[in-house]
């Protein structure tokens, strides 16, 4: 078997400028050099490692939230199931669990609250939408219900690592992102279960007809979200040192915003681990920024909306785009 | 009210070729006031594109349409319709929401005539007087203030029919309105056809169905691939000869099927059914036979081969595969078991679109290719790729191109490559060579006839008679869901099975 003819080979150079991630690249340079005009401190380690942290967290949820949209689907539960780990996982330190097994049981309740979204999808029929807006409603009631509303502390100086450790000046947060952007940038690019996530966002039909089972891969990216959700949720607990009812909120729009800046297509189809980390970074740089210039907080969820609003714009104007050529 | 007998409309030589093929050659026709022309002819012999081109949405290359005896060409479905020539469609275009009245008058609403009307008040008192009106004159016992969502099928129709009416339509062209109407329905708007024949409108009437014409219509105009072939007074002709003006003398068979050995039942199906789509249903294919399913649109047989493959559900009745019973709820069990299908629609049901050759070709063998039951090995399955793409002779830039780039040949032997990338035992494709052009069409017939030389078992949906006729060695007809004839190669002709696909049970049995 001779190998195949190539021809019109893309350069490497067209490549780079054909990138969806390029813009956000560009975004990225050009806030960091406003950032460090308007305050000098932004390059000091002290931020670098805040900045690591915030892109370790957001990354990793965002990277599951990317897997849900490239199938055409959506999660809403991000913020909530943060809330509901942070909390039953202070909850369970506290009743003096291993931190192992508090791992564990947080991990298990994440993959039931996946398979339960995925069940009313596939089976029921519901829009990923609705299941998932109702069970962060749900998630939210449980989380007050547990806690009456009040904090719960974590005295576990071995868990609060996982928020506060690193490793060579690296926040562990950081290197968790890493590590779980290799795994599941390595099951989207080789395996056959990611190929079928792109070709269910594409065209869900064929790939059924095709003899693939559509409903397990559905299933499969609703849990992984959750459970990258719910790691999140130990983060920010280890982070702050205690369970807080009120953590997350909000936090969806942030995932889904990293997601689709990164070049994942809102109606699916398409979407890259890489470009995804790089929306998270560029999502967690403006909310440094605004700390940094000394905006007022409150201005924070103003511009998170403008942010995803403009990015899913420009989603749509790069498919219009590539139709008309 | 006294029926016009004058000629109404005139249609003289029309003509409309798309991309240099000839869709309609100088055909003509005559409709007077007062009566009921039923057009027929089989699936693509230009009943559509006459009535397209009537309705102002096709432009005529030639010929010559007069109204009244003057000429007339209108360019928009709203200019047909403001010279008095409605249409009503197989399906409906109505707001379920609102009443018959307002879908009547849907974005024509008179406005009242005082001050408030200039202001865009509209008359709902006119608009359900004159809805009342015309229904009742169409036999429609029911109020005009219904909610159209609460009305039946035939009463839907109806106000579908009043749409046209109440805009004083001279002309209502009704494309294959029985197409989805219970038999009762279909008397009654029968019925209704005879009123509007008697308010002296001019009916042009489209229906599969060959005993409705004979039930209702003045006037018969077989087309045959885009040609007058025939027609007259309905009282002089019969229904066999109206079959064989339709099928016309044998077309050459254009499709050398290569000899293939027969071997064992591989595929066996014993009284399969759905719901009341499809009934009780058996029939046997074995190795290295082409068998054939032959009807009308609307015989169900893209339902019975998805109802074969697991794609819906509620299938009942028994599937045997090498003399195995098996259980197939599911695409993935049909795969399994060693079924692949070649859907109807390649665009929306066949093909990633969006994706490359090469991920469309390896989809159903996946996880064959995979190293340790986990790694695609991307090395194999661009060399499957690069195998099919010379073996099918697909024409395309590299495997890794958009499938969407492809012409519809070209994008159906992707499809063809994606199942036999899986060595199946059983092939169906359903409408293999629609929108193909003749060249690849020439070449899937090829290839089709060599799966089945190496003892591949092919089903073959499809409504090209000629394509049947050509390369099956058994066709099995069907019509509104069940198996209403069988016929060897040899055996089939294009008028028997047309006798067979048209649903008449006085048809089946003067022929039984």
């Amino acid at each position: 078997m001779s190998a195949p003819a190539l021809v019109g080979e893309p350069t490497v150079l067209s490549r780079v400028l054909a990138a969806r991630e390029l813009p956000t690249v560009l975004a990225i340079v050009l806030l960091a050099v406003v950032i460090a005009v308007g305050n000098p401190s932004f390059l000091s380690i002290y931020n670098m490692q805040l900045l690591g942290k915030e892109v370790g967290v957001l990354g990793m949820m965002a990277i599951g939230e990317m897997a849900v949209i490239i199938t055409g689907g959506i999660d809403l539960s991000a913020g909530a199931v943060v809330a509901l780990t942070s909390v039953l996982a202070a909850m369970g330190l506290r009743a003096g669990l291993p931190i192992g097994l508090v791992v564990l049981a947080v991990v298990a309740v994440c993959v039931a609250i996946g398979a339960v979204h995925s069940f009313f999808i596939n089976s029921v029929g519901l829009a990923p939408f609705i299941i998932t807006l109702g069970s962060m409603s749900i998630w939210r009631g449980v989380v007050l219900v547990l806690t009456k509303g009040y904090p719960v502390k974590i005295a576990n100086a071995d868990f609060l690592m996982i928020g506060q450790g690193s490793l060579l000046g690296v926040p562990l947060q950081f290197i968790l992102l890493i590590v779980v952007a290799g795994i599941v940038a390595a099951i989207l690019i080789a395996t056959p279960l990611g190929r079928y996530i792109y070709t269910v966002g594409n065209n869900a039909v064929a790939t059924r007809l095709s003899g693939v089972r559509v409903s397990r891969v559905i299933a499969f990216t609703y849990i992984q979200a959750a459970v990258l959700f719910g790691l999140g949720g130990l983060v920010y607990a280890a982070r702050l040192g205690q369970g807080m009812p009120g953590i997350g909120n909000g936090l969806e729009l942030s995932v889904i915003a990293a997601a689709v800046i990164g070049g994942t297509s809102i109606t699916g189809g398409s979407g890259t681990v890489w470009g995804t980390v790089i929306g998270a970074v560029l999502i967690s740089l403006i909310m440094n920024a605004l700390n940094m210039l000394r905006v007022s907080y409150f201005w924070q969820d103003f511009v998170m909306g403008l942010v995803i609003v403009l990015a899913v714009m420009f989603d749509l104007l790069n498919r219009k785009r590539r139709v008309s050529q | 009210m006294a029926v016009d007998r004058g000629t109404l409309l005139s249609v003289e030589g029309l003509s409309k070729a798309f991309h240099g093929v000839a869709a309609l050659s100088d055909v003509s026709l005559q409709l007077c006031g007062g009566e009921i022309l039923a057009l027929v002819g089989e699936n693509g012999a230009g009943k559509s594109t006459l009535i397209k081109i009537l309705t102002g949405v096709y432009a005529k290359d030639a010929g010559r349409i007069l109204l009244d005896g003057a000429e007339v060409a209108p360019q928009s479905p709203k200019e047909a319709f403001t010279l008095g020539i409605g249409v009503i469609h197989q399906e409906f275009h109505l707001v379920p929401e609102m009443s018959a009245a307002e879908n009547i008058f849907l974005g024509r609403q008179p406005h009242k005539d005082s001050v408030l009307g200039h202001l865009g008040a509209i008359d709902k008192a006119r608009v359900l007087a004159k809805s009342q009106q015309v229904l009742d004159d169409l036999g429609g016992n029911f109020s005009a203030a219904t909610p159209v969502k609460n009305l039946g099928v035939g009463q839907q129709q109806l106000v579908e029919i009043a749409k046209a009416l109440a805009f004083d339509a001279r002309i209502v062209i009704m494309d294959e309105p029985t197409a989805t109407l219970s038999s009762t329905d279909v008397t009654r708007l029968l019925d209704t056809m005879r009123r509007m024949k008697a308010r002296g409108i001019g009916v042009v009437f489209i229906t599969h169905r060959l005993e409705e014409i004979f039930r209702v219509a003045d006037c018969i105009l077989v087309l045959r691939d885009g040609h007058n072939a025939g027609g007259g007074n309905a009282a002089d002709l019969t229904m066999e000869q109206t079959i064989a003006m339709m099928v016309g003398r044998h077309l050459d068979k254009l499709y050398p099927k290569e000899p293939a050995a027969i071997g064992d039942v591989v595929l066996a199906v014993e009284h399969l059914s759905r719901g009341r789509l499809l009934r009780d249903l058996t029939f046997q294919l074995r190795r290295g036979e082409i068998l054939g399913f032959a009807g009308l649109v609307g015989a169900r047989r893209t339902e019975l081969m998805r109802a074969l493959f697991g794609a819906d559900g509620d299938v009942t009745g028994r599937i045997l595969i090498d003399g195995k019973e098996v259980t197939i709820t599911g695409p993935e069990d049909a795969v399994r078991h060693g079924l692949g299908l070649v859907p109807e629609d390649r665009k929306l049901q066949g093909l990633v679109l969006n994706m490359s050759i090469e991920t469309n070709v390896s989809l159903a063998c996946l996880p064959r290719l995979a190293r340790w039951a986990t790694f695609v090995d991307r090395r194999r399955e661009r060399a499957l790729t690069s195998d099919f793409l010379d073996h099918l002779h697909i024409k395309a830039r590299r495997p890794d191109q958009q499938v969407r780039f492809l012409s519809g040949g070209n994008q159906q032997k992707v499809v063809l490559a994606k199942w036999l990338a899986l060595k199946p035992k059983i092939l169906i494709l359903d409408e293999p060579t629609r929108g193909v052009d003749v060249g690849a069409k020439a070449e899937i017939h090829a290839l089709i006839s060599r799966f089945a030389t190496q003892g591949m078992g092919v089903i073959m949906v499809s409504s090209d008679l000629a394509e049947i006729l050509g390369m099956c060695d058994r066709v099995l007809v069907m019509s509104n869901g069940a198996i209403t004839g069988e016929f060897t190669h040899d055996e089939a002709t294009q008028e028997k099975i047309m006798a067979r696909a048209i649903s008449s049970t006085t048809l089946m049995r003067s022929a039984a």
